[in-house]
């Protein structure tokens, strides 16, 4: 095994980087304990770039290590890339580290159908779209990089996410950031304010400022897309809040209005509590309830 | 029309299948002959787009195998007049006039008399069928306002020649039907309609409409992407919800007054129109239009009357 000097290596050339990003503390801790163990991989003895190993370059670096141990790879550019995601498939690549892969790869000249076959290796749908997202990705803002490995944004979010502007990517991560929320949530936050950009033309930003969480931030995107189920929703909400049930009984519509018929359920522990119950049923018949929650999920007669 | 890439084939793989329909939704019974695969319309909305993966077109050569399918479907079926169509998986008419291949199929069922065959498409070309349709072909173009055709089905024909080859085909001897489907809402869209109601009764007999069905715009949440994607304006201006079939579709109260509006024109222009709603639920039905089919067995016997009021007892 040999050694290199670190101010040997062009520490600037990323051609064959497809790690993202580069600071891995865990790996820093176990280099300051036991060192490098596994040499650097580099093309070229005269002018040295590094091929694999940048996450332990990088360590060494910040660890104040002069030398580190390397092997010198007698291979052409291509092979040298396929080296270096080969070096990589043994840990899991976030989105980024998987759309430098398929970038890099076309950047070198691979053909299409290679690619797609090193797509299927990371995970990814072998498809033209995975390609294309996969180049928007790795050109992306540095914001934009940091949030989709922060929010491990699986590529159909990615590609939701790239199709807005610039601009709008900045306001989207930041209202993302405000409010939290799970990957699921992020992702239809993303649905609705895609189809809000479709319709409108352009999205106001600062009405969405100030949402509690993102669920608040779901609400006040779907009243702009949805108005009209919003409105149901919240006609369907007042009634119920209205008649106050007590919490053994339960009245549920079909989400979307389609279903006429609506769920009524209800929980006793003994006979006095189902007679309480259907008693408060037959009131809230009687005062119209129903007939009005009835009206929510028929719909309105129309014939012109 | 140019041709695109087109593959001969004959095969064993069966032709005549049930019209997919919907889960949970009323559909009218149906039956498809898969004589081509794959349209050279690319309408923007189409659900090929979703369910074709083969840009190509394939079309089945053996005539004779598909019409003796045909006709042991037709032979088995004890209940209802059969209507069997080509526009499933395609357009009946887009590429005929250089593949051919309706023109055995539309002779059989001439010579059959115990079933209908629709020829369903927005491709205004019938001439060359000519010396073979029958009263056992019903001719039928989907209709839509020429601003929405020429936003979504650019490689179609206009609605004007669509109307003009119904009339010809009024003409020649057969019953004609009109599909207003998909409907869509867009700004304006209720007087475009209006309008093009007014254009249909002018150019047509409806009396000699045998059918009119209407349909409001669905497609499946692969579509929902594509339209985002292609920023489809037109097509996603209205409300839509995810149906019972995990369809996409408009919220109900929107598709009960498209379709209250629709059934109300067209009725008011000729009162004996039979007018169907494309895979939709029974409470709709009865909210737009007052008639209540409440299973897909009711409207196939709906359609058993109208063909009845149309050909006598010449059929079934």
């Amino acid at each position: 095994m040999n050694t290199i000097a670190i101010d040997k290596i062009d520490v600037n050339e990323r051609l064959f980087c497809i790690s993202y990003p580069l600071e891995d503390n865990l790996l820093l801790a176990s280099i300051a304990r036991f060192g490098i163990l596994l040499p650097l991989g580099l093309l070229r003895e005269d002018n040295p770039v590094i091929v694999a190993g940048f996450k332990r370059l990088d360590a060494a670096r910040r660890l104040g290590i002069t030398e580190v141990p390397c092997l010198y790879l007698e291979i052409g550019a291509r092979q040298a890339l396929l080296t270096a995601i080969n070096d990589n498939l043994a840990r899991p690549l976030n989105t980024v580290e998987k759309a430098l892969c398929i970038n890099k790869m076309l950047a070198a000249g691979f053909t299409r159908e290679e690619v797609c076959e090193v797509a299927a290796l990371l995970g990814l749908p072998p498809r033209e779209n995975t390609l294309e997202t996969a180049v928007s990705a790795a050109s992306a803002q540095t914001p934009v990089l940091s949030f989709l490995v922060k929010r491990r944004l699986p590529f159909p979010m990615v590609e939701q996410l790239l199709w807005f502007d610039v601009e709008e990517q900045k306001s989207i991560i930041r209202l993302a950031d405000a409010v939290g929320g799970t990957v699921g949530s992020l992702r239809e936050m993303l649905h609705l304010m895609m189809l809000l950009k479709v319709k409108r033309g352009a999205i106001d930003f600062r009405q969405f400022e100030g949402a509690k969480d993102a669920d608040a931030l779901r609400q006040r995107l779907k009243r702009q897309t949805h108005p009209l189920l919003s409105g149901l929703e919240e006609k369907f909400a007042a009634l119920m809040s209205a008649c106050a049930l007590p919490s053994q009984i339960k009245v549920k519509v079909d989400p979307a209005f389609e279903k006429e018929s609506i769920d009524i359920s209800l929980r006793a522990g003994n006979v006095r509590e189902i007679e309480d119950a259907l008693a408060k049923l037959q009131r809230l018949t009687g005062e119209g309830f129903f007939r009005s929650i009835f009206e929510l999920t028929q719909g309105a007669p129309h014939r012109i | 029309m140019s041709l695109p890439k087109v593959r001969r084939i004959e095969s064993e793989v069966s032709v005549v299948r049930d019209c997919p329909g919907t889960h949970k939704h009323i559909c009218c019974g149906y039956k498809t002959i898969d004589l081509v695969e794959g349209c050279p319309l690319s309408c923007s909305y189409c659900i090929l787009r979703g369910y074709l993966n083969n840009p190509g077109i394939t079309v089945r050569t053996d005539a004779r195998a598909v019409i003796g399918e045909i006709d042991r479907a037709i032979v088995s079926e004890a209940t209802h007049v059969l209507r069997f169509g080509t526009g499933e998986l395609s357009d009946s008419l887009a590429l005929d006039d250089e593949l051919r291949v309706n023109a055995p199929v539309v002779r059989f069922f001439g010579e059959r008399k115990k079933a209908l065959l629709e020829l369903k498409s927005k491709w205004a070309s019938i001439d060359h069928l000519k010396s073979c349709l029958n009263p056992y072909v019903v001719v039928s173009f989907s209709v839509a306002p020429q601003r929405f055709i020429d936003a979504e089905e650019k490689r179609t024909s206009p609605v004007s020649e669509r109307l003009k080859a119904l009339k010809k085909a009024q003409d020649w001897g057969c019953f004609v039907g009109l599909h207003f489907d998909p409907v869509v809402i867009y700004e304006g869209f209720e007087k475009d309609y209006a309008d093009l109601i007014e254009e249909i009764a002018g150019a047509l007999d409806l009396k000699r409409v045998i059918w009119v069905s209407i349909g409001t715009l669905r497609f499946t949440p692969l579509l929902m992407r594509l339209f985002l994607r292609e920023n489809r304006t037109n097509l996603l201006y209205g409300e839509f919800v995810t149906g019972e079939d995990g369809k996409l579709r408009y919220l109900k109260d929107e598709r009960i007054r498209v379709y209250g509006m629709l059934y109300g024109r067209l009725l008011e222009k000729e009162p004996a129109l039979f007018v169907y709603l494309c895979m939709e639920r029974a409470d709709v039905w009865r909210r737009a239009t007052g008639r209540q089919p409440e299973t897909s067995e009711d409207l196939a016997s709906f359609f058993d009357g109208r063909i009845h009021e149309f050909y006598g007892g010449s059929l079934a």
